[in-house]
């Protein structure tokens, strides 16, 4: 490949090992939640038994928005927001702009409403800031936890964006650096570990992995990066450079100016008719509304919409809310069509992997396992070749356990869900779930010979996945058939997935491979 | 349904592709002190090219951009799983 002085190839793997020393395992920790995340949607409807319809947002719900409107207070009525949540409800957020007084910024407040898309009527209602009262239901506490992991560590704002960005960038680093120093990758593209010795072969597996997992590393890197810093470091710096520090400016050159204010009442047309024209125009079903002004002269209606199918990314149409008119298609970023609008359009799902429905969320999560495996791989070969040095020792041992603690958290976590679910604070128990589990993965790490360490992780892990669909269902969980008949074979297919991931680390855990051979190897000299 | 057709029909060929690549590579076969097989002729270098990249431009061309980069992740997937798994020996 690339052809380095001695010098530079010792520089670069310096580069490569010690930046993945430093923050090889919190970059794991948001790797690997960022692999689940890309299942949010199925994990949230697999925690709270299946939807209740496979799209809310396709259900008529003009008149029930009219009504409900009417009982919320009138400064509350500016604008609404409209989605289809997990379980298959609508939310619906009646909201005004104020200041927080926590934040001291202008966000969002207004009352959340989870309505049941069949009947119109009003789940669960709860009034606050735009930055709290999203996912805030008892239903949203695993896949919310999963997400704030992967995408700020749980840190608070903006502190959590920085290191999420920061990991981003050293794996972009690892990447690149990676690249140059293995001369060999097309040569070694299809090299199988070799079988003839532990370091041999872990690095065999290692190259193998972040050979045929670059480019999307790459990828991935990147557009993470991207969503970290985009707005908590990039448009304020924009704003500062470009527009002199007026972040109202940048904000109106990014999404548009807002139009003229007139604030004469005017009855607002049908979102039922909205939706449908916008439908036809896309595609496909819309996936979030946002309704400004409401019931006023100047009122506009936008309609997101999911990718149809073949397509790469989503459309908004541009709604009159008054006449109901079809104003056009609006660019996510600026006023009209630009290549820096396709960059922008194509980050979410390059990052995201939800173009293509469950199937590119497969693939996704594939890629995402695939640099787990490269972080871990390569970690436990820098240790290895250090095994000497008591300090690295026992850094060893903290690889195996973070690699095991994160998913033993999670998967602990889902336990206490739906031990907790609807019978106490889901998010509270979840949190401290997941502490639980890692703590005591912590002491397993502290107490247990390095020798027995992988293997009791691997059959604890195993245990817990196994048994998560039985604690669903003994718990009050949707049973199978009843999910089958309500058009939710998603529950069903999560609990197939958590059983089969159960088993290859009971696998893993007996000393097998992950998966049964269907040939036989006898380990021969390789070189 | 059609762009999941086309993308699971550019896959399986290009993961017949990889796999022949697999079957064939010199160094593959020197490590796991397989038979050396008979040396590839162009012919098959230009089949074996033609049956993993033509799919994904098969794809653009088709306007299946989402089948395009779907493909890419796939056979991403595909390579690393074909190139992982131990060949069976043959002596």
């Amino acid at each position: 490949m690339i052809k380095l002085s001695q010098e530079r190839t010792r520089r670069l793997i310096a580069v490569h090992g010690w930046s993945a020393v430093i923050c090889g395992l919190f970059l794991y920790v948001v790797v690997l939640t960022g692999a689940v995340a890309v299942l949010v949607h199925e994990i949230g409807a697999w925690s709270v038994g299946g939807s209740k319809v496979a799209e809310p947002m396709a259900a008529p719900v003009d008149a029930t928005l009219r009504e409900l409107i009417e009982t919320v207070p009138e400064a509350q009525r500016e604008d609404v927001s409209l989605f289809g949540n997990a379980a298959g409800e609508i939310v619906a957020y009646f909201h005004t702009h104020q200041q927080n007084p926590a934040s001291g910024n202008m966000e969002d407040f207004g009352t959340l409403m989870d309505i049941d898309p069949r009947s119109g009527e009003v789940l669960r209602s709860r009034e606050d800031y735009g930055s709290e009262v999203f996912n805030a239901g008892p239903g949203d506490a695993l896949d919310r936890f999963i997400v704030d992991l992967h995408v700020n560590l749980h840190l608070p704002e903006p502190w959590g964006l920085y290191a999420t960005g920061i990991l981003g960038l050293v794996m972009l680093v690892a990447a690149i650096s990676g690249l140059l120093i293995h001369r060999h990758l097309i040569k070694d593209a299809f090299v199988a570990p070799r079988p003839t010795g532990a370091l041999l072969e872990k690095k065999d597996r290692h190259v193998l992995a972040g050979t045929w997992g670059l480019v999307f590393g790459f990828v991935l890197a990147f557009t993470g990066s991207f969503f970290s810093f985009a707005t908590a470091l990039g448009l304020p710096l924009v704003a500062i450079t470009a527009f002199g520090g007026d972040q109202v400016a940048a904000l109106e050159t990014l999404s548009g100016t807002p139009e003229a204010s007139d604030p004469a009442p005017v009855p607002m047309a049908n979102l039922d008719a909205i939706h449908a024209r916008s439908a036809a125009e896309a595609g496909s079903v819309p996936q979030f509304t946002s309704v400004s002004h409401w019931g006023r002269a100047d009122s506009q209606v936008l309609v997101f919409h999911a990718p149809s199918e073949g397509e790469l990314t989503g459309t908004t149409n541009l709604f009159d809310g008054a006449t109901g008119e079809f104003l056009g298609v609006k660019p996510s970023l600026g006023t009209v069509p630009s290549a820096g609008t396709v960059a922008f359009d194509l980050m979410g799902p390059l990052h995201f992997g939800h173009f293509a429905g469950l199937l590119s969320k497969i693939v996704w999560v594939c890629l995402g396992l695939a640099m787990c495996y490269v972080t871990i791989t390569g970690l436990q070969l820098w240790l290895q070749r250090r095994e000497e040095d008591p300090l690295w020792r026992r850094l060893a041992s903290s690889v195996e356990v973070v690699a095991y603690g994160t998913p033993i958290g999670l998967a602990g976590a889902a336990h206490v869900f739906f031990l907790s679910y609807g019978r106490a604070d889901t998010h509270y128990w979840v949190a401290s779930g997941f502490i639980g589990f890692s703590l005591l993965t912590i002491a397993l790490g502290l107490l247990l010979p390095r020798a027995a360490l992988h293997r009791t992780l691997a059959g604890f892990l195993g245990a817990l996945f196994v048994l998560l669909p039985f604690t669903r269902m003994l718990l009050g969980g949707t049973p199978w058939a009843e999910a089958l008949a309500g058009g939710n074979g998603v529950v069903v297919a999560m609990d197939c997935v958590m059983v089969l991931s159960g088993v290859i680390c009971c696998r893993v855990a007996a000393g097998l491979g992950w998966m049964p051979r269907f040939a036989a190897l006898t380990p021969r000299a390789a070189t | 349904m059609m762009s999941l057709i086309l993308f699971l029909v550019a896959s399986l060929l290009s993961g017949l592709g990889l796999a022949w690549l697999a079957a064939v590579n010199p160094k593959r076969r020197r490590v796991y002190g397989l038979s050396r097989p008979a040396p590839v002729v162009p012919w098959q270098k230009w089949a074996m090219a033609v049956l993993v990249l033509l799919p994904g431009v098969l794809l653009v061309v088709f306007g299946q951009v989402a089948g395009f980069v779907l493909w890419l992740g796939a056979v991403t997937v595909i390579g690393w799983m074909v190139a992982l798994r131990r060949p069976a020996l043959t002596r």
